[in-house]
């Protein structure tokens, strides 16, 4: 079974995403925080991560530089999540510190987010 | 016969004061002197209390309009947060309606149809708060500090493509029609030019009877290019004509045609187009295209 980090503050958007991937049977493990998200990579070693921005702790591009600092996860595919839009530079910025993708909370349904996420379990 | 006395008369109605032969002496003059100078004293006491009166009257002018304009952006600010904050919950209200979609085979009709009107409620919900957030941006002024190259002609053509299922679902054809030979590069923000044409090609969808003509004209006029977007949709009463282009201003006509709306699409398109030092105006006459357009000078645009 394939296996997902979902690094998410917000409870109810972190549970519902879970409950989805689970559905769409991928092994989920979850991180509140930061931190939580770093130490769970480094352990899990998951297949894909979904990576919220704005965290306590570390935010994401915190996040993005420790684990792509890693040799050992330069390939881990990383998608980031975006409760802002428009924030262009947000997105850049992440892009460049070596996420895959990205995705919008207000924008994109979650049936989306499991597409793009499919998309790198075949990889 | 009357007595002649040889003294000055009395003060006469039109002030002045005369011998009765008409000569006046040295003392009435220098009364009269005396009393001009206190006469002239009043008035310039007078003017000095109207001049200090006025500028008292400027300052304080002055200053309500700084406390309005703080106001003002102290408004902007709010709805700026306040939409940032509503973004989380309403992603939440979003995905949880969809799950409730997903997992649908196992609710009644009923509730199945009110799941759906939930789902659409909620990203009717994110319409409005992104289209709080334009506005807010754009108030502040940090929507047009990024800039962009954009090719004018694949913008158009992406954003007409993007905007066809939408048309198509008021049963619509978007016409583009290009008047512009070759590329054309402009160095604007990129979601400031897409919400301008957004907004305009949206209200000339919604505001006009199923299966008509929606046009979309690009062209060069005087050192400026032109976007005039046409639709066969009702004229606009001539009380609401001089409002049109203020914030959060929906006429009545409008708002029988379409419930929602937060009255800020044309108030953006004119507050970017001003800001690029650019034009907006429409034209709406009975038996005529009704036609919004806005112009962005050429200077923006460097020919490749």
């Amino acid at each position: 079974m394939k296996k997902i980090l979902i690094a998410e503050d917000e409870e109810v958007l972190l549970n519902v995403l879970k409950d989805r991937f689970e559905a769409e049977g991928w092994e989920v493990t979850t991180a509140r925080d930061g931190e939580e998200a770093v130490e769970s990579i480094k352990k899990i070693r998951p297949d894909l991560v979904l990576l919220d921005l704005l965290m306590p702790k570390k935010d994401g591009f915190e996040v993005l530089k420790e684990i792509r600092g890693d040799p050992e996860f330069k390939t881990l595919p990383i998608i980031v999540v975006l409760s802002n839009l428009g924030s262009d530079e947000d997105i850049k910025k992440a892009l460049s510190l070596g996420a895959n993708d990205y995705f919008v909370k207000t924008q994109h349904p979650m049936s989306e987010i499991v597409e793009k996420a499919k998309k790198y379990e075949s990889n | 016969m009357p007595k002649i006395k040889n003294r000055p008369a009395r003060q006469s109605p039109d002030g002045s004061s005369r011998m009765a032969g008409g000569e006046k002496t040295k003392e009435q003059l220098k009364e009269d002197l005396r009393k001009t100078r206190e006469e002239l004293a009043i008035q310039k006491w007078g003017l000095e209390k109207t001049r200090v009166g006025a500028s008292d009257i400027i300052r304080e002018l002055i200053q309500k309009g700084k406390e309005i304009e703080g106001v003002n952006r102290a408004k902007t600010e709010f709805i700026s947060i306040a939409s940032h904050q509503l973004r989380t919950p309403v992603s939440a209200l979003n995905w949880l309606t969809e799950a409730l979609q997903f997992n649908s085979q196992n609710l009644n009709p009923k509730q199945q149809i009110y799941v759906r009107d939930l789902s659409a409620q909620a990203k009717r919900l994110i319409e409005l708060i992104e289209d709080l957030l334009d506005f807010s941006r754009i108030e502040l002024k940090t929507a047009l500090q990024e800039k962009h190259m954009i090719d004018i002609s694949s913008f158009i053509n992406k954003f007409v493509k993007e905007m066809e299922s939408y048309a198509a679902s008021k049963k619509h054809t978007i016409i583009l029609n290009v008047k512009i030979a070759g590329p054309l590069t402009i160095e604007i923000n990129e979601k400031s030019l897409y919400n301008m044409f957004q907004n305009l090609v949206s209200n000339a969808i919604d505001y006009s009877p199923d299966n008509t003509e929606v046009n979309i004209n690009l062209e060069k006029v005087d050192g400026f290019i032109k976007v005039s977007v046409s639709n066969k949709g009702p004229v606009i009463p001539d009380d609401e004509k001089p409002r049109i282009f203020e914030r959060f201003y929906r006429g009545e006509s409008v708002r029988k045609m379409k419930q929602e709306g937060t009255g800020l699409g044309l108030y953006v398109v004119k507050t970017v187009a001003e800001e690029l030092g650019g034009k907006v105006g429409f034209e709406s006459e009975e038996g005529k295209d009704t036609t919004f357009w806005f112009t962005i000078p050429l200077k923006l645009i460097n020919k490749n």
